[in-house]
């Protein structure tokens, strides 16, 4: 069975652009001082979820009863310039589809949550708006043609979930968290640049199924062997960073300063497993270098006892579902460098439904555990803890310790990459007041009071 | 006759400055902005006229236009405050000077006459005199002299001048190690005339003039490299440790440059292009974001960001515009400079690698570095209270505009690229390379 020609066009229309249009207005409301009553924005979020994924089912049914395997969508045009080559299409297979269905029921089903937990919030536009910024960079990555597509999802990911770390603006350590996390995806980001950049030059085409099955062909070629090494190892970085693998997992319990609705989507959900989507993705270049699997694997089981550790630790909520997802993410990501990506899937979809209902039942978790407690006279909720744990040869404690200080990731980044960076920049600032006696103390005037200064 | 639009515009700012003098300084506010924006739509007139190629001049009558946008929005969102002590009149006068010197570089593009336009603007913070830096005084007078001893043509004079031309243009555009000026003139001087001064297109039309003639393969290119690449490493560190947060736009600003100069200096027709493209998209974006900045220093005085400032209640547009303008001039998906610094970025990695790493972290420390100065300024908490510190008309209408351009200039940009391209490989590239040596 076929289906129409402009229905399979108005779908594939609907899914790509329904996102990002509602991004658009969105974004306009935020600028137009016009206020749109809050049932009227949740609407629109929960229309402009609900159209990309209605147009998906019926794309996903056309391929299964057409028995096509993949659809590609090319809404503009390619640009060419040299050898330079950039297009935005989208390349639609059964894995595309199962993560893109599993990420927009989750994605409505959230924005259901949130339209009444973010309830008189003042920044409920700005939740929806950032959410949806969201939702638009998904749609891109999971469902990506080309590298440069998936990149700008990349890019759009990492934004929102900063921007909604940071959406209680008013304290400060939720902003801090949050640029600490904008920080990592930065690298994650650079990263995957540089992975997009020499996967052109070993192979020069921009399409991913042609860019993936050339890669075979390229090995031979010692000099594009060594690109395409390097290209997969860069996309393995990027993916340490955007999953909070070793040793970038500091950054997940920062990440929890945000709307509770944003964490489950973000760190329970979808977000967390995009750096193990993206592997998915990129599979048939990665089992051509056994060396870059064994490192794959070998950072999935590292980051899994590491977080499984860190979690018997932590005595905040979501810091243990924090680490808990971690714990299996790590799985998932060693299942992939062994080279089981169907089972990997699978681990994928169940971990985040579970997780993402875990993220939100959160808040009334205590409560729960209480009245637990109170019907069955003795319930623990300590149990499990890493007193339980019975170790041979091991202190309980200095496991305790390494758990405590969560690995001494964040003090290692602290102190071998930031700390250095800062005294560099500091080190040119006093060149700069050397050579130009630029005192930079501070302004010229301090910030005056509200009546306002005379410096415009 | 291809240039009667552009120099009515022309006339039109420069009585336009002499007459704002005369008239009281909110007036003169209005009037200046309308003066402003009639130059713009003359501009914007004259670049829609068909048939009218001017293959000498790269980008043609863009740079009046954009310079003129840039310009009116700056004297339309002047803020009232700037005319609460008196004598402020100047600053618009200077302004539109401004505004005036950018239109002319279209009326009279030649080398020449580029080298007097940047001296005659480089002489116009002398009209405000109001907090100059005694540093910036002989600058001036610095550039007459070294422009005097470029134009002279005997062979012992020709290297030594166009050395010290291309030295002073790096001084206008702010590349390390001659930003000193800029950097202090930014620091004091008024932000009104900051904007203008600092994202002035004269320095840059004059390098392409001087540098595009010259072989890919004499020092020029490598020493010019070098300073950007220093730049592009000094910069990005630099502004990480201000505690102002104009120094921080003036940094990011400079590190811009140094990025655009890099790029011009590849010597290919696709990076030079783009370079361009990138120039003209990060002015949006840079304006918008020195605007912001402006609006907020009028109501709330210099800007430490030292602490967090909490100024999101107070102005939500400008936050939601400064963040906008701050991701767009660091190439965020969606905006005018996305696709411009991927070009450059696959330009310069596959020329030489090092110089292509230090570019994309340059560009990353500057995204990273955007977002912290957003933060610092609108998270927290300030006890502020009254609608006097909410944007107005003005603000919100200049915000507006330069977000317009900066997301809907993509649905022109790739045409742009492919045009721009094709000229400069038709008409610059294929010219006889002069030696600098």
């Amino acid at each position: 069975m076929n289906m129409d020609p402009l229905i399979l066009q108005s779908a594939l229309f609907f899914l790509t652009m329904a996102p990002v249009l509602l991004l658009v207005a969105l974004a306009s409301l935020m600028i137009i001082p016009l206020r749109l009553p809050e049932p009227w924005i949740a609407f629109l979020v929960k229309t402009g979820v609900i159209l990309p994924l209605i147009s998906l089912a019926a794309i996903g049914l056309e391929l299964i009863l057409a028995g096509k395997p993949q659809i590609t969508y090319a809404p503009f045009e390619m640009f060419t310039l040299g050898k330079f080559q950039f297009e935005i299409s989208y390349f639609i297979d059964i894995k595309g589809i199962s993560f893109t269905l599993l990420a927009l029921s989750l994605a409505y089903t959230i924005a259901f949550f949130a339209q009444r937990y973010m309830h008189r919030e003042p920044g409920y536009l700005r939740f929806f708006t950032l959410y949806s910024l969201f939702v638009a960079g998904m749609t891109m990555v999971t469902l990506a043609g080309t590298v440069e597509t998936l990149f700008i999802g990349w890019e759009m990911v990492g934004l929102s979930s900063a921007l909604l770390v940071a959406f209680f603006q008013e304290r400060i350590m939720p902003t801090r968290n949050a640029f600490h996390l904008w920080l990592v995806y930065r690298v994650s980001d650079a990263a995957l640049f540089l992975g997009m950049f020499f996967l052109h030059e070993a192979i020069g085409e921009v399409f991913f199924q042609t860019l993936l099955e050339q890669g075979r062909g390229a090995v031979g070629d010692e000099h594009k062997s060594a690109t395409l090494f390097v290209a997969g190892l860069m996309i393995v970085v990027s993916v340490m960073a955007k999953s909070a693998l070793i040793p970038f997992c500091g950054w997940l319990p920062r990440a929890m300063d945000g709307p509770t609705p944003s964490s489950a989507i973000f760190y329970g959900a979808i977000s967390i497993h995009m750096g193990a989507f993206l592997l998915i993705r990129m599979a048939p270049l990665i089992e051509l270098f056994p060396s870059l699997c064994w490192m794959i694997v070998l950072l999935g089981l590292a980051t899994s006892v590491l977080s499984t550790i860190i979690e018997k630790a932590q005595c905040d909520m979501k810091s243990i579902l924090a680490f808990s997802t971690l714990t299996q993410v790590g799985i998932i990501i060693a299942e992939i460098g062994m080279g089981w990506e169907k089972i990997a899937m699978i681990h994928i979809i169940g971990h985040a439904i579970l997780r993402a209902y875990q993220f939100l039942h959160a808040p009334s978790s205590f409560q729960e555990y209480k009245s637990l407690q109170e019907s069955l006279g003795s319930y623990s909720i300590n149990q499990g803890s890493i007193q339980e744990i019975p170790l041979p040869f091991w202190n309980n404690q200095s496991l305790y310790r390494v758990g405590f200080f969560r690995g001494g990731m964040d003090e290692f980044m602290n102190d071998w990459l930031l700390q250095p960076f800062l005294e560099l920049c500091r080190l040119f600032q006093s060149l700069e007041e050397i050579l130009f006696c630029s005192n930079n103390t501070g302004p010229n005037k301090a910030p005056v009071p509200p009546q306002g200064g005379s410096h415009g | 006759m291809d240039n009667l639009l552009h120099l009515v515009a022309l006339g039109i700012c420069c009585v336009g400055a002499w007459g704002v003098r005369l008239l009281q300084p909110l007036n003169a506010r209005s009037a200046s902005s309308s003066i402003s924006g009639l130059a713009l739509i003359l501009c914007l007139c004259a670049s829609l006229i068909p048939g009218k190629e001017k293959p000498a001049q790269l980008m043609g009558d863009s740079w009046a236009l954009l310079a003129s946008l840039v310009g009116f929005l700056n004297l339309l969102s002047i803020p009232r405050t700037k005319f609460l002590s008196p004598g402020q009149t100047s600053v618009l006068t200077v302004a539109l000077l401004f505004q005036s010197t950018a239109i002319a570089t279209t009326v009279f593009p030649s080398t020449k006459q580029l080298q007097i336009l940047l001296v005659i603007e480089s002489f116009l913070p002398l009209l405000s005199p109001h907090l100059l830096p005694q540093r910036y005084k002989s600058f001036p007078i610095f550039q007459a002299i070294v422009l005097c001893l470029s134009s002279f043509n005997t062979p012992d004079f020709e290297t030594l001048g166009k050395v010290l031309q291309v030295v002073l243009i790096m001084a206008r555009l702010g590349l390390f190690p001659f930003h000193g000026t800029m950097a202090t003139l930014g620091k004091h001087y008024g932000f009104s005339l900051v904007l203008p001064m600092i994202l002035s297109p004269i320095p840059l039309q004059l390098l392409i003039q001087v540098g595009l003639p010259v072989a890919p393969d004499q020092p020029y290119h490598g020493t010019l490299n070098t300073f950007c690449l220093i730049s592009l490493i000094y910069f990005p560190c630099i502004s990480l440790v201000q505690t102002d947060a104009r120094m921080y736009w003036v940094y990011l600003t400079m590190g811009i440059h140094s990025l655009v100069v890099m790029s011009l200096n590849q010597y290919h027709a696709d990076t030079i292009a783009t370079g361009l493209l990138y120039f003209f998209a990060t002015w949006v974006t840079l304006a918008g974001m020195g605007l912001v900045l402006r609006s907020l220093e009028s109501r709330f005085g210099r800007l430490d960001i030292r602490h967090y400032l909490g100024l999101y209640p107070a102005s939500p547009i400008l936050a939601i515009g400064f963040l906008m303008f701050s991701i767009g001039c660091t190439a965020f998906p969606g905006f005018i400079t996305f696709l411009p610094l991927e070009i450059i970025m696959h330009g310069v990695l596959e020329e030489s690698m090092p110089s292509g790493i230090i570019l994309l972290l340059s560009v990353s420390i500057f995204s990273a570095g955007n977002l912290w100065v957003f933060f610092k300024l609108f998270s927290g908490t300030r006890e502020i209270s009254g609608t006097i510190f909410q944007a107005k008309k003005r603000e919100i209408i200049t915000v507006c505009f330069l977000l317009f351009i900066a997301v809907f200039g993509n649905l022109f940009i790739t045409k742009i690229i492919s045009q721009t391209t094709e000229r400069i490989e038709k008409h610059h590239l294929q010219k006889p390379a002069i030696s600098l040596q």
